[in-house]
């Protein structure tokens, strides 16, 4: 009964986001005064502060020793499972299947195997060059995700940095910076053009010995999307 | 292709999906994330096997979605809400269950002095209670363990490999101090008013 109540008032509120909507905030994609209005809720809302931390340990993929060896089995067996992930088998008794069965297909593909038939005589009779591929790829945006080099600080710092600096990306148009304590409660962030940023005295003056901190850069693009990231580096001011 | 970013490869895979010429690319794509996915799975089962098969469901459903993703998040972010909303799922499915004995055995000697002052608030008013008084006596660790304990129906393993707690017992002894330290808030709040 009580952890019914306190289901109740930790679990998410009426004025909660969507899980969507705070994807797009977490990724930096929210209109400036959309991010303001959630930045407000977030704020003051554990269990959306708690959903985000769940994000950025996903998106972090750090897999502690003691998981490790049970990960490495896990995705053994689901490589595996590659053909039925493709052929959309889930596990019996979980989910519908992706598919009909054949026998419900039967009319479908009879239906488009006349069409087929239809469309390719249309073809012969009436041949056409076909339409050249779409170019994709070649845009300025064509970076491979988490490929934003850190540069400083990384690992023990023997005075306070005051500027957090990376290597920069082409196509990026801003960089999304974040800072956080190691269990990913974000100290400070900021949004820059340029490829360092002087942290504010107020986050200088947490950075205190043996105290280790995480940050990470996102590149976004022109389109607003983000286009790489980078790894999350740890520093910390030596004991 | 492992030039190509995670957005790309969907983009290629989109001029022809479904179709074998597309597969690779899938494969690819899967492949770069399989181990964050069934690592997720793992910490939110706690069974490996069970892990394998909640993985399997993501990336069937990642697979039949895949050509509605509006690269209006990035990919990991979507592959989050989809392993999210199908452990969900999974997790409703097994409602049923009894929570894990050790940890029900951890509260069997909790006095229930928060549960009979929220039971006698409405909803939002005892979240509102609750809020304010984490924010007093909980530290931000604490908050956060509460929260994803009793807010995001986690486990407490979970939730230690979630945050990378290091010390000895994890998530379990900040979540005794946090009750001990509310139910105190709580006793303290009922006998004002």
């Amino acid at each position: 009964m009580e952890e019914q109540s306190l289901n109740k008032a930790l679990g998410p509120g009426p004025d909660c986001p969507s899980i969507e909507r705070l994807g797009r905030y977490a990724d930096g994609l929210l209109a400036p005064d959309e991010r303001r209005r959630e930045e407000a809720h977030i704020v003051a809302c554990a269990n959306c502060q708690a959903e985000l931390t769940l994000l950025h340990a996903f998106e972090s993929a750090t897999i502690r020793e003691d998981e490790a060896e049970a990960v490495q089995w896990g995705a053994d067996q689901l490589q595996r499972r590659t053909s039925e992930i493709f052929d959309g088998r889930r596990i019996p008794g979980t989910l519908v299947r992706r598919w009909p069965s054949f026998r419900r297909l039967s009319p479908v593909l009879a239906v488009a195997i006349v069409l087929l038939a239809i469309g390719g005589g249309y073809y012969l009779t009436n041949p056409a060059a076909p339409a050249l591929p779409v170019e994709i790829g070649s845009s300025p945006e064509s970076t491979r995700a988490l490929s934003i080099a850190l540069t400083a600080p990384i690992g023990d710092q023997t005075t306070v940095p005051g500027r957090l600096q990376w290597q920069p990306v082409s196509g990026a148009t801003r960089y999304r910076v974040r800072l956080s304590e190691v269990d990913r409660q974000e100290v400070w962030s900021s949004d820059t053009a340029d490829t360092e940023v002087d942290l504010p005295t107020a986050v200088r003056a947490r950075i205190v010995p043996g105290k280790t901190l995480v940050w990470q850069v996102t590149a976004i693009g022109a389109s607003n999307a983000p286009i790489a990231e980078s790894r999350a580096e740890r520093f910390r001011l030596a004991p | 292709m492992d030039a190509l970013s995670d957005e790309e490869l969907i983009a290629r895979y989109r001029l022809a999906p479904g179709s074998d010429r597309s597969r690779p690319l899938v494969e690819e794509l899967f492949g770069r994330h399989q181990k964050r996915v069934v690592a997720w799975c793992y910490r939110l089962t706690g069974d490996r096997t069970q892990a394998v098969d909640l993985a399997q469901d993501v990336f069937v459903k990642a697979y039949a979605s895949l050509d509605t993703f509006r690269a209006d998040s990035k990919f990991t972010t979507w592959l989050y809400i989809i392993t999210r909303n199908r452990w969900r799922d999974d997790l409703r499915a097994r409602r049923s269950r009894p929570r894990e004995a050790p940890e029900a055995a951890m509260f069997d000697d909790e006095p229930t002095a928060i549960n009979d002052a929220l039971a006698e608030l409405r909803a939002n008013d005892a979240r509102a209670l609750v809020g304010r008084l984490m924010d007093e006596v909980l530290d931000e660790t604490e908050k956060q363990v509460m929260t994803l304990h009793y807010g995001h129906d986690m486990r407490l393993d979970a939730i230690t490999a979630a945050l990378d707690l290091r010390n000895t017992s994890g998530a379990k002894a900040y979540i005794v101090s946090a009750r001990r330290k509310l139910k105190t808030a709580v006793t303290q709040w009922k006998n004002k008013v």
